[in-house]
């Protein structure tokens, strides 16, 4: 029986299967924003593994707690990726941290840890949300984050998971973009438009091609 | 394409060949073992490895040093560290991104045999984008490769109608393999890295419409850093997709040239028009065969 889809009731962005990558294009801090409603946002019960480069994982998990009254941090693994190393939270998230942003390998080894702590919780839907490429690829080189994309979307296939990967495009040449979204099963790129943030989903099946406004 | 080849690298015998005998009966692949970075190193020289499995301590060094020996001499091949979590230090190998699967994981084994079926044929540790269904491409092309004798000289037909027209310094017909590119035809002064991690033809069969044009090789984020590239003088690059059999892309056609180039849309166009000759070819061919002798 195929795994049961990832679903996402708070966003115009129809369920998707498990195992599948997204790129989420969006200028400044409206990326975060989006992001962490797929990963965070409806309630959904799934177990979470944030890794956040321009938060540090203590304001993560209280900024997670403010937008989310009703969030179960005994299911949410934070990574934080700031080299602030702010690991102590009153909120009950656990965090993890690496030495600092460029650290990719300590992050794809933290990743599996948090992975493995909620599997022994019983919980095996993991949503990973990795906010932000663009902060990564001030540290290090294209190719070595290509390769880490790669690595970590190859592991999301393979345990059946749901990743998003966040990007503001204005901040690279559109070949980091293009490149990125192509290792990724599709995109959601999300504009500030005057009546606010409009989002469209790209090269996922089944989807709405058209732009659609958003409530954050 | 061969049998998917597994190097599994820990210094505990009993460890070493529980885990080869799991993965070799799982996924009914080659495996071999080693029990330091010594021996690991002279398999991977003397073998063609998909996925590297390594512990982390040896008493030669860890295994991340052997990821980044790996990512060195083999760059299309995956690296697993399947290993205790406490015990890694990460500090020198930031970059060398490895999958990791801990022992202690409650379906640790599962993981592996799962992370191993996707970081081999279909190369997800690469870094470059790898198309979709690598394996049948590599198949296709492994295909084309067989009949290199015929497709040379329409190569080289093709490659010095493309350096005339864009008055380049080097064109070629090359076949894209899962770890370097089969050069079947080439014009011109210039030479080009032929592994595939350097080389341009890798982003040219995902390029959009099939096209890559780079103005500026050190400008473009994917290249900048590539010292092969520069080092083989190569600065401007228009490169069209090769299709084969049920339209996999299998290889480029391409000129180069040693300086700044701007590329217009009747350009790709012209290369697109080019590189399609040798489907058309293949097509022919294959009709010929099917009258039969």
């Amino acid at each position: 029986m195929a795994p049961e889809q990832f679903a996402f009731p708070t966003l115009p962005v129809d369920p998707v299967r498990a195992g599948t990558t997204i790129l989420v294009t969006a200028p400044g801090r409206l990326g975060s924003r989006v992001a962490r409603e797929l990963a965070v946002g409806g309630g959904h019960g799934d177990g979470i593994v944030y890794i956040s480069t321009n938060n540090a994982g203590r304001r993560l998990a209280e900024d997670c707690q403010a937008s989310y009254p009703d969030i179960d941090f005994s299911r949410f693994g934070i990574i934080d990726a700031t080299g602030r190393a702010e690991t102590e939270t009153a909120t009950g998230a656990r965090i993890e941290s690496v030495s600092n942003t460029a650290d990719l390998t300590g992050i794809s080894i933290k990743n599996s840890i948090l992975t493995t702590y909620l599997q022994k919780k019983g919980i095996d839907r993991i949503r990973s949300c990795f906010d932000s490429l663009s902060m990564l690829l001030l540290y290090t080189n294209f190719k070595t984050i290509t390769r880490f994309v790669h690595t970590m979307a190859g592991r999301i296939a393979a345990t059946d998971g749901f990743g998003l990967f966040v990007l503001d495009p204005s901040m690279h040449d559109p070949q980091v973009r293009y490149t990125l979204q192509n290792i990724c099963d599709g995109g959601i790129d999300v504009r500030n438009e005057q009546a606010g943030p409009e989002l469209r989903v790209e090269g996922l099946p089944d989807q709405s091609r058209e732009r659609q406004s958003v409530d954050l | 394409m061969g049998e998917t080849e597994v190097l599994v690298v820990d210094r505990d015998e009993q460890t070493r060949l529980r885990t080869a005998k799991f993965i070799r009966e799982r996924l009914a692949v080659s495996v071999l073992t080693a029990d330091s970075l010594a021996t690991a190193k002279d398999a991977l020289e003397n073998q063609s490895v998909d996925v590297v499995v390594t512990g982390y301590t040896f008493a030669d060094g860890n295994g991340l040093e052997l990821a980044g020996y790996v990512r060195e001499t083999a760059p299309g091949t995956g690296c697993i560290l399947y290993t205790h979590s406490e015990s890694v230090d990460t500090d020198s190998f930031e970059d060398v991104v490895v999958e990791f699967v801990g022992k202690e994981s409650p379906d640790a084994v599962e993981t592996l045999a799962a992370l191993i079926e996707q970081a081999g044929p279909e190369q997800t540790q690469a870094t470059y984008p790898v198309p979709q269904a690598e394996r049948e491409r590599l198949e296709a092309a492994d295909q084309l490769l067989a009949i290199r004798a015929e497709i040379g000289p329409i190569g080289e037909r093709l490659a010095r109608l493309a350096a005339d027209h864009f008055d380049a310094k080097g064109a070629a017909l090359t076949i894209i393999c899962r770890d370097r590119l089969e050069v079947v035809a080439g014009v011109g002064e210039l030479t080009f890295p032929t592994v595939r991690e350097q080389s341009l033809a890798t982003h040219t069969i995902v390029s959009e419409n099939g096209v890559m044009a780079v103005g500026d090789t050190r400008a473009d984020p994917r290249f900048g850093d590539t010292e092969e590239i520069h080092a083989a003088g190569i600065r401007s690059y228009l490169g069209a997709t090769v299709e084969a059999r049920e339209g996999y892309a299998v290889g480029t056609l391409s000129v180069y040239d040693d300086e700044l180039r701007e590329f217009s849309e009747a350009d790709r166009n012209y290369i697109g028009e080019l590189a399609a000759v040798i489907p058309e070819i293949l097509a022919l061919r294959d009709r010929d065969d099917s009258y039969g002798p």
